[in-house]
């Protein structure tokens, strides 16, 4: 290894057992710190910040690291993933493939260790009393957050530098178990720091002033806690995919002959493929955050979707509706991989015609902001025919139907490769569409029976068999595929044949999830509104003011355009590095 | 024709097993299939 | 380079669309500042509690966001005074208000007390009411009690006839 590479390392530990020493400093002022209850606070309170923006820097820089650190979470899972895959299949490409994402994101994890430091010291600075309680209560977990990291590290630099070393026969398997430590460790980071932020939303364990209760595991294990360690465990994987996918759909574009070509259009698809995969269940995920924040309180419930942040999930609607119209086309344009892609491309437009309606009636909003004059022509608040579509099962129902429809479009991606020989193949087809046909219908009976003619319970409780559905479709038809096309007639992929207009795609993808996260982490943050501490602790700071869907969308983009200018600069700086290495 | 029928009978069955999964869900949140006011 | 600079005008343009629809399209909506402490004068007539009423129906208490018809998340209050009367004697009341004016100021401070079947938290077979103390920090109602005439501004009174105002206004 070139010594500039040992420097590194040597940076890296260094920075480690700094960090480290810090988080032990954390816990041993906590761990003395006598019950108090919840501070409250004026605004004179508050140090003061000289002209910055206190809450916007702190915005910034938990922005910034919840995105590099959903990267550098998802890449340990995408390489342990093919790795495995390698192994499994005997196939050099996925372990080279894995290797490639390891190397193009290495300076991302010291990347996300400066932006998570940032913020830690900008909260000790600008919100010095809110530190000081939360500390009181959660400072025995700064000590199993240092023991993660510290884990995290050693494992990053044992399975990165030890690639070389440990590829063969039983040194193979110690290195995929050590790719687990890794994330493990990663996974540990982030259940201990969603502990911190869901109890500032829904806190557990304490009184209604903020007095603890001595029992951490309580408030550790608040009502938000499970959800969103399950929510963001699923949408790391599809964004560390979908930033993959945009790496190689540049590479790709930029491609100096055809066997770059083919290797960056298998990477595309091979990483688009788990990004996708994984969004598909992300809308469930969601659901039971929102489920538990309703039931911790119906009022922050009803501010989230029905009150003033509505609006903003009809953004959110416009931003997965195109997520999902760019994997779909990404999908139709790989037809042509396969020799027999060209009977497929006749569905096409009835597919796109499909999710088309299902994204028209995902966004359509619900309650209108009319003037006066606007509801009295109207008679009333809603669209007279237009408005049922507003509510949530017709929501429901529509990314349900969205959710099928892009799986058949993987579906029959995967058969422009491949034609059954099976003597039962067509009734095996005839039952893949019966199955269709049959969740379709009963999705949209579930949504518009229970949605429309019973009351509020039965509207919530029938999203479960629609998803019951959906899930089943999935299964039951991947098992059919599976069995159907047993000795069928194969060819290969012919990778590298994309036209440019699908790597955009990809890049669509890639950023509209970037910007998906930096809303929905305004919006979680905004429903607690002017409390630090939901309930406990009121906040009462000059910027305590909930800001407009505007004025997020603004500050949102701004992060976008700098973080995506990093994560180019870090793609460069490998790329740059591998040649000067290789010359 | 044959892959018609099959076709057919696929909805039927599939759809009467939905019907069971949708009656199960439902009654595990407590709440019956017809909705009874 | 020039693939460079296509991928990033892409990528600058898609955020651009994303910003001027969130912008400029969807209605300009400002959430409310947040609220301060008020300090309520004693209402001196009758239609100053109703006013007050009305006024912590609409606004703190945060009441006609469940207690409406289109909402269907909560039993509706125009006849609130009368039905709570009514309410006690059904066979499965086991709360402790003898009176009406009783049981309104005890679905407030203690909604779970009695739960009208069907309006229960979703799991809770009707024990558990989804509605908030309101003295809570989420609403945040004081409890002031006037000593001489053992009046407090939660009387269940002028938030009756507060909300009957409203209910009838919609």
């Amino acid at each position: 290894m070139a010594l500039s590479n040992k420097r590194l390392s040597i940076k890296k530990v260094v920075f480690s057992l700094s960090f480290l020493a810090f988080l032990l400093a954390v816990y041993f002022f906590a761990s003395g710190q006598p019950v108090v209850s919840a501070p409250v606070l004026g605004a004179l309170d508050y140090p003061a910040t000289h002209g910055v923006n206190r809450r916007l820097a702190v915005w910034m820089a938990a922005q910034m690291h919840l995105w590099f650190a959903a990267f550098v979470l998802a890449v340990p899972i995408l390489v342990l993933i093919l790795e495995f895959i390698g192994v499994i299949k005997k196939d050099k490409r996925y372990d080279r493939v894995a290797c490639e994402f390891l190397r193009v994101s290495i300076t991302a994890f010291s990347l996300t260790a400066i932006t998570g430091a940032l913020l830690l010291l900008s909260l000790i600075v600008f919100y010095p009393q809110l530190m000081k309680y939360l500390a009181s209560i959660f400072g025995p977990t700064a000590l199993f957050y240092a023991l993660f990291f510290l884990f995290e590290s050693a494992t990053l630099y044992a399975y990165y530098y030890g690639w070389g070393r440990m590829s063969e026969g039983s040194l193979k398997w110690v290195h995929l178990l050590i790719g687990l430590g890794l994330n493990t460790a990663g996974t540990g980071l982030m259940f201990v720091a969603n502990a911190w932020v869901t109890f500032m939303m829904t806190p557990a364990g304490v009184d209604v002033s903020g007095v603890f209760n001595g029992n951490l595991w309580e408030a550790v294990n608040n009502h938000l806690w499970s959800p969103m360690n399950l929510h963001r465990f699923i949408a790391n994987i599809a964004y560390g995919g979908s930033i993959v996918g945009a790496y190689a759909a540049y590479r790709y574009l930029s491609a100096a002959n055809e066997k770059e070509r083919a290797h960056y259009d298998w990477m595309g698809y091979t990483s688009s493929l788990i990004a996708i995969g994984a969004l598909l269940p992300l809308p469930f995920a969601g659901y039971w955050l929102t489920a538990e924040i309703y039931s911790y309180s119906q009022q922050m419930g009803i501010t989230l979707m029905g009150g003033v942040f509505a609006w903003l999930f009809i953004v959110q609607a416009v931003l997965i509706g195109a997520l999902f119209l760019a994997a779909n086309y990404y999908l139709w344009c790989g037809f042509g991989r396969g020799s027999y892609g060209e009977r497929y491309l006749g569905y096409v437009k009835y597919i796109a015609f499909v999710i088309a309606i299902c994204f028209l009636v995902w966004f359509t909003p619900h309650t209108l902001i009319l003037t006066p004059t606007e509801a009295r022509a109207l008679g009333g608040q809603y669209h007279p025919y237009l408005g049922p579509l507003g509510l949530m099962p017709a929501k429901n129902t529509a990314v349900n139907i969205m959710l099928l429809f892009t799986f058949l479009s993987f579906l029959l991606y995967r058969r422009s490769h491949r034609t059954p020989t099976v003597a039962w193949a067509a009734y095996g087809k005839a039952a893949q569409a019966g199955l269709f046909t049959a969740a379709v219908i009963n999705i949209t009976f579930l949504g518009v029976y229970y949605g429309y003619f019973t009351n509020t319970l039965y509207k919530v409780a029938s999203s479960v068999p629609q998803v019951a559905t959906t899930l089943f479709v999935i299964v039951a038809c991947l098992v059919i595929e599976a069995f159907m096309h047993r000795g069928a007639e194969r060819t290969e992929f012919r990778w590298g044949r994309m036209p440019g207009r699908s790597q955009y795609a990809l890049l669509l993808i890639a950023v509209s999830f970037t910007w998906l996260m930096g809303l929905m982490g305004f919006v979680r943050s905004a429903i607690r509104q002017h409390w630090h501490v939901y309930g406990v602790m009121r906040d009462a700071s000059a910027e305590a003011f909930t800001p407009s869907i505007a004025y997020a969308a603004k500050v949102v983009s701004i992060g976008t355009i700098i973080f995506m200018s990093i994560i180019v600069f870090i793609f460069w700086l490998s790329s740059a590095g591998r040649e000067a290495s290789d010359e | 024709m044959k892959t018609v029928l099959a076709f057919i009978i696929s909805i039927a069955g599939f759809g009467a097993l939905f019907f069971i999964i949708d009656v199960i869900l439902l009654n595990a949140q407590g709440l019956s299939f017809i909705f009874r006011g | 380079m020039n693939n460079f600079l296509k991928v990033a005008a892409f990528s600058l343009a898609v955020i651009g669309l994303y910003t001027f629809y969130s912008v400029w399209v969807i209605p300009p909506i400002n959430p409310e500042a947040p609220p301060k402490e008020a300090v309520v004068e004693e209402p001196a007539t009758v239609d100053e509690l109703v006013e007050l009423g009305e006024s912590v129906y609409n606004g703190k208490g945060a009441c006609s966001l469940c207690h409406t018809a289109a909402a269907g998340r909560a039993p509706l209050l125009e006849r609130a005074a009368v039905i709570a009367g009514q309410r006690i004697k059904e066979p499965g009341y086991k709360g402790n208000a003898t009176h009406a004016e009783g049981y309104l100021y005890e679905s407030l401070v203690n909604p779970s007390a009695y739960v009208v079947p069907g309006f229960g938290a979703s799991g809770s077979a009707d024990k558990v009411s989804p509605m908030p103390d309101v003295r809570g920090s989420s609403i945040g109602l004081n409890d002031q009690r006037d000593g001489d005439k053992g009046h407090n501004s939660l009387s269940p009174e002028h938030l009756w006839r507060g909300g009957n105002n409203s209910a009838r206004a919609d």
